[in-house]
């Protein structure tokens, strides 16, 4: 178990660095943490798309490739534009690619809706939305994951039951054993210090 | 005021304060500029907080990664406790680690595999059910799997440790011959899997290992589907795996049967052919297109002398669609054993006909304007157009059945034929009453035609082919065996022709002839043999009616032969200038062939041909062999060792039709390779059959002895160029000489059927041996 609480400690890595660490080629830990970060976007946009789940893992490994590739070539200038407008311009050509042989009765993405996945793609504004969504989950995720790390727990948790949970402040007061200001200042704390991430990351 | 507290912030932020407050509230904020950059967070963090209830809910689904997955060697450990002793980690991945361990109660080395959880990945469930199939299932070719375990959550599959190379590396220092062996034992591997209805999923070089022996160790059954993932992105190359997709495999929705192994199968037999991927391409996209679309170069065109056959079975289980493919392994397994008992394959690849379809079809299309332009006549449409049909008509799954009757299983059906024969015979020889001798014959061939018919509309077709030709070759014996029994048309009230066979057979030793027939009871039956074999040979389509139906007009056309009296026909001044005109016609047609007046090519060379053979014949009978001149032999023997002498002749001149390498001349070649094999080995027949012949002793158990050797060489000489001409004359030397031992041997009236079975016997024996040794000989070719 010492080794799992090890791994928690793991350092605050933002889209710039990583992008600096991929320059060096041999470095496989690096290749690893960026599919870790970015592969969830790619594969819950595919999912979204009506893409099941193994190809949609194929797209993002494909878009991962893709995206190196350019990458390592210089193709990619941050100075042009987001990392996420790239990676979105990749992903979405891999996943047209992958669908282009299909019949287009196969394509029903969302059985709810009745959302085929041809009027989704006609909708450049709408799929774009859905890529952005996805990508502030991850960013999100990823800065909630880094701020748990950081704070108290019991801050922490204050900030979970009352903002997130919705529970009246006098109840989470008592259980943690803490003044009502108390807990706003830790809700107040833990959006400040996300937010600074999210900024960070980004 | 007193700066307030976050929670009056909160409360303004949010709209919650009252209106007499509210105006208090922002006089201060209006003075305190600490106070109002706290509202100015707040209103931002309040924002984040909207955001974070929309997306907190993906929280879950990917908080997980670093979870779950054991790294090290110390973690396995604990993990397993103490019934395997971990040794090393052997692979890694973000989804599943391999350790080498010890078990540490049964003292032999396992890999363990440790499986990643995930919630949301249903693969992992299904993985973990296969699993426990695997271990259920016991088969040398497969690393079989121990144990399927599970601890604090944590699920592990303990499988054989197998020490051997990945099939393609171990693929380099074998033969074909061994690659195939090997290659077999994955077949059988999968097939056994599929029986069970186990699906591998991920067939590759890398999850097959050959052990030193070599021996084929097929690993990961249904468990392969997460290595999957993992292997891409460990790699950072998007390798190995996806270049041995199914097309079903990447296009959607993926449905996966037992034919998506077998499409990688096939992608392993090609890679076991030429060396090579058939679908090269290393970009995902281009190589996800190509499996979708693309036919691959055909192995033959990367590798030389690769047998067709291989290249064909290749082909079928590289088929796009899976219903067109081999439906199993065990199909293509099968398939692969076929070629290697040397009988015919009749996989196609669909695309190699629809190819030739294709073509014929605009062939076609030109006929009609050649013929509207009156460049071609009607006629000469006819002919191409019948021809183009018979091309095309395969597609018949009942035809192409029929076709795969291989000579081999031919001569097994003939064997078995002759057997019974034989027993019918020995059974004819004891007790009936003459009136219903010819009964069981009657009755014989009428049920074997009726068998086969009714086989052939169930469209069973190798039984019908079976069947009917049994009865097709009782059908004259039958005939002959009804009128001369029954003395109807029979010697001497009715005859043709200046001579009969019933005087010769009159003639012959005591209990030799059982049976008084006409030249016309001959003729009516070799003519009724002839008819039901065309009958046959139209309604079937096999190629066996089109040998009896040879045999059959042979045989008429003795008959003939007899009744014409042409035996008495021996001009005296034949002599060895006659050969000049033949020989002289034959070249003038050889050169017309070569200079493309293949019109006149023809007929000129068949009427030298015909010359030619007349002339030696005659020569042969007349003793004017000079070669034989020197020696002291009888009469008899210079004339039938002048046709040996001409049957080797015959055979050189075939060699040199072959190597002229022209349509013609090949066809020529095949005529000539009957005639040389019949002229060699019935004189020396003839020259050993007669007990009063004034040839001495000696010479006699010289021929003796000459003619199974040389039957032999003729069975074996077949082997090279599979000529069936030198096997079935091969075959026919061979039963002369064993009906000749047996004759010898047993000295009474039982000699012919004891004979004909043991000739039947043999026949199948040799006939199941020989094809081995061909595909074996083919294979060697290669190497």
């Amino acid at each position: 178990m010492d080794s799992r609480k090890e791994r928690n400690k793991m350092e605050w890595v933002t889209t710039t660095q990583v992008l600096d660490d991929l320059k060096n080629p041999d470095d496989t830990v690096v290749w690893h943490r960026f599919c870790d970060y970015f592969n969830p976007v790619v594969i819950n946009f595919a999912r979204k798309l009506g893409i099941p789940a193994a190809d949609a893992e194929d797209a993002a490994q494909e878009t991962m490739m893709v995206f190196l590739r350019a990458f390592r070539d210089g193709k990619y200038q941050p100075a042009k534009g987001r990392l996420s407008s790239w990676l979105f311009g990749v992903a979405r050509r891999v996943i047209l690619n992958m669908r282009g042989n299909q019949p287009l009765e196969l394509l029903i993405a969302d059985k709810t809706t009745g959302t085929s996945f041809w009027d989704l793609i006609q909708d450049d504004h709408n799929i774009k939305s859905e890529w952005e969504a996805e990508w502030r989950r991850m960013v999100i995720n990823r800065s909630l994951k880094q701020v748990r790390r950081e704070m108290d727990g019991k801050v922490f948790r204050a900030f979970e039951l009352y903002a997130l949970g919705d529970e009246p402040v006098e109840q989470v007061g008592a259980e943690l054993g803490m003044s009502r200001n108390a807990v706003y200042i830790a809700k107040s704390r833990v959006l400040s210090r996300l937010r600074e991430l999210k900024g960070e990351f980004e | 005021m007193d700066c307030p507290d976050f929670e009056s912030i909160e409360k303004y932020i949010l709209g919650h304060f009252k209106a007499e407050s509210l105006a208090e509230f922002e006089e201060h904020l209006g003075g305190c500029p600490a106070c109002s950059a706290k509202v100015g967070e707040g209103k931002a963090n309040e924002e984040l907080l909207v955001e974070l209830r929309t997306y907190e809910k993906g929280h879950a689904e990917f908080s997980g990664e670093g979870e779950g997955k054991i790294e090290t060697t110390d973690l396995a450990q604990s993990v397993l406790g103490e019934k395997y002793r971990v040794i090393r980690k052997v692979g890694e991945g973000s989804s599943g680690q391999v350790f080498q361990a010890v078990d540490t109660v049964l003292e032999r080395l396992v890999a363990i595999k440790f499986l990643r959880r995930k919630s949301s990945d249903q693969a992992c469930d299904e993985i973990w059910r296969e699993a426990r199939l695997m271990s259920q299932l016991n088969h040398p070719n497969i690393a079989q799997i121990f144990e399927v375990g599970e601890f604090d959550s944590q699920r592990f599959i303990v499988m054989e440790w197998v020490d051997g190379q990945p099939l393609t590396e171990a693929w380099k220092e074998l033969q074909l011959q061994q690659r195939l062996r090997v290659y077999l034992g994955v077949l059988d591997a999968v097939a056994a899997a599929h029986r069970r209805g186990i699906i591998h999923r991920d067939i590759k070089p890398s999850n097959i290992l050959v052990t030193s022996e070599p021996k084929a160790k097929v690993l990961d059954f249904g468990i392969a589907v997460e290595a999957r993932s993992l292997e891409s992105i460990e790699r950072g190359l998007y390798r190995g795996t996806p270049g041995y997709s199914a097309p079903e495999q990447v296009t959607l929705p993926v449905k996966v049967s037992a034919a998506t192994d077998v499409f990688a199968l096939g992608i392993l037999l090609y890679q076991l052919l030429t060396d090579a991927l058939p679908f090269p391409q290393t970009n995902a996209k281009e190589l996800f297109e190509a499996i979708r679309s693309d036919y691959p170069e055909l192995p033959s065109a990367l590798q030389e002398k690769i047998p067709i056959p291989l290249q064909n079975i290749c082909l079928k289980a590289l088929e796009k669609e899976p219903s067109k493919r081999y439906a199993d392994a065990q199909s293509l397994g099968e398939d692969i054993q076929r070629f290697l008992r040397g009988e015919k394959v009749w996989s196609r690849p669909s695309f190699l006909t629809d190819k030739i379809q294709q073509e014929v079809f605009y062939h076609r299309q030109k006929l009609k304007v050649w013929h509207d332009n009156e460049l071609i006549t009607q006629k000469e449409i006819d002919r191409l157009e019948n021809i183009y049909e018979r091309m095309i008509s395969p597609a018949d799954p009942s035809i192409i059945e029929s076709r795969k009757l291989s000579l081999s299983q031919v001569c097994l059906y003939l064997g078995g034929w002759i057997v019974v024969l034989g027993s019918f015979v020995l059974l004819y020889k004891w007790e009936m009453r003459p009136y219903w001798q010819p009964m069981p014959a009657l009755f014989a061939t009428a049920l074997m035609a009726l068998f086969g018919l009714t086989m052939w509309r169930r469209q069973e077709s190798r039984l019908a082919v079976g069947f009917l030709s049994t009865a097709n070759l009782l059908i004259p014996i039958a005939i002959l065996l009804t009128l001369g029994q029954w003395g109807w048309l029979s010697y001497p009230e009715y005859e043709w022709g200046t001579e009969s066979i019933a005087q010769a057979l009159a003639d012959a030793p005591e209990g030799e002839s059982y049976l008084v027939v006409g030249n016309v009871q001959l003729f009516i039956s070799s003519a009724c043999w002839l008819a039901f074999s065309l009958f046959f040979l139209r309604k079937i389509r096999s190629s066996i009616f089109v040998i009896f139906s040879v045999i059959a007009f042979l045989a008429w056309l003795s008959v003939c032969y007899i009744i014409a009296g042409m035996e008495d026909w021996k001009p005296e001044s034949v002599s060895l200038m006659y050969l000049i005109p033949g020989a002289g016609l034959f070249v003038l047609g050889v050169v017309s062939d070569r200079r493309r007046y293949v019109q006149y090519a023809l007929p000129l060379c068949v009427v030298g041909l015909i010359l030619i053979v007349v002339c030696l014949s005659v020569l042969a009978l007349k003793e004017k062999m000079l070669i034989l001149e020197w020696s002291s032999l009888e009469e008899a023997e210079r004339v039938m060792l002048g046709f040996v002498v001409n049957g080797i002749i015959y055979l050189c001149l075939a060699g040199v039709c072959r190597r002229l390498g022209t349509r013609l001349q090949r066809t020529l070649a095949q005529a000539l390779n009957w005639l040389g094999p019949i002229h060699i080995l019935a004189p020396l027949r003839i020259l050993d059959s007669n007990d009063e012949s004034p040839i001495s002793e000696n010479h006699q158990v010289v021929y003796r002895i000459l003619l199974p050797i040389a039957s032999v060489v003729f069975v074996f000489g077949s082997v090279a160029r599979q000529m069936k001409s030198f096997f079935f004359s091969g075959l026919g030397g061979i039963a002369a000489s064993v009906h000749k031992i047996t004759k010898t041997v047993f000295q009474d009236h039982f000699s012919w059927p004891v004979s004909l079975i043991l000739t039947g016997i043999i026949w199948m024996f040799v006939s199941w041996l020989v094809p081995r040794w061909k595909a074996s000989a083919i294979l060697k070719r290669k190497d």
